[in-house]
């Protein structure tokens, strides 16, 4: 009687413990959500590029939009490489949904404009949509990234739009 | 010893003789070289590291991008340029004037480096 006790009380414990940290990785996004968040915040600034590249003749502007060409497309490669070694889909959720939502916005808003107008938005839209992203990777996604590897990509990746928000500030100050 | 080992021997002496003329003359076409070394650049977050190289000419010097960005080396006065370097690209530059030679990205102009050629 005593021992069916003990095991039955040792079942419990199990049981809580497993909720417990069920509970622990329901915090946050998973690495599937975060890759998809990531992925998209780089196709979302490779948009702003292409549309700058479409509408402005200021040489500052070409070669940031340039140059986010560049790296946001070595960058979501990279990431797209990892998920193939890893045999992981991204997966689509509201985050990613709602940046979607917000970028649209924004971009109908710099469609409007041109000229100086254009270039000033586009800069001060850089640096912010930079900052914002940077936050969110290094006080939520990374931290949050189980997979070794892949918190070592983001890691680079942060590490390569911490380099943009530098250079957007000085785009910023070159397009007053 | 018949007459076919002697010309054996003979033949043997004179291999040698030419291997030893062509060791020494190869020695004698290696020896700047010799003196001359290699360094490597490692382009990591962004930086050059080191970023400034003390060199001697006729070193060669080697960039490696370590990024997911990719990165140039490329002289501040156009004079040479290493295009785009993709993640684990290298490019390699052999040194052959005297000065302080600037270089930077041109994906990322905040991205300089130095080298310091005696
Ligand atoms: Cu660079």
């Amino acid at each position: 009687m005593l021992r069916k006790t003990l095991i039955a009380g040792a079942a419990l414990t199990a049981v809580s413990m497993a909720a417990l940290s069920a509970k622990a990785e329901d915090e946050g996004p998973n690495d599937l959500e975060i890759a998809h968040i990531a992925y998209t915040a780089g196709v979302i600034d490779l948009r702003y590029a292409h549309l700058a590249l479409a509408v402005s003749d200021n040489a500052d502007v070409r070669e940031f939009a340039g140059t986010m060409l560049r790296d946001h497309q070595a960058v979501n490669d990279a990431a797209l490489a990892l998920l193939e070694k890893l045999e992981a889909a991204p997966q689509d959720n509201a985050t990613s949904q709602s940046l979607l939502q917000q970028a649209a916005d924004k971009r109908a808003e710099l469609i409007a404009l041109e000229g100086k107008a254009f270039d000033k938005a586009y800069a001060d839209n850089e640096l912010g949509y930079h900052q914002f992203v940077n936050t969110a990777l290094a006080e939520t996604f990374i931290p949050a990234a189980d997979n070794a590897e892949f918190k070592a990509l983001l890691g680079s990746a942060l590490a390569t739009f911490r380099a943009h928000e530098k250079h957007a500030e000085k785009l910023v100050k070159n397009t007053r | 010893m018949n007459m076919l080992d002697k010309k054996i021997d003979r033949r043997r002496g004179l291999l040698v003789c030419g291997l030893a003329a062509a060791i020494v003359g190869q020695a004698a076409l290696w020896a700047p070289s010799a003196l001359a070394e290699s360094h490597v650049v490692e382009i990591r977050d962004f930086q050059f590291a080191p970023e400034a190289l003390d060199i001697a000419v006729g070193d060669t010097v080697t960039w490696v991008n370590m990024d997911i960005a990719p990165h140039t080396a490329t002289a501040v006065d156009g004079s040479w340029d290493s295009g785009s370097l993709a993640q684990g690209d290298e490019w390699s530059l052999v040194i052959e004037t005297a000065g302080v030679i600037d270089y930077l990205c041109t994906f990322h102009p905040q991205m300089v480096g130095a080298l310091n050629v005696e």
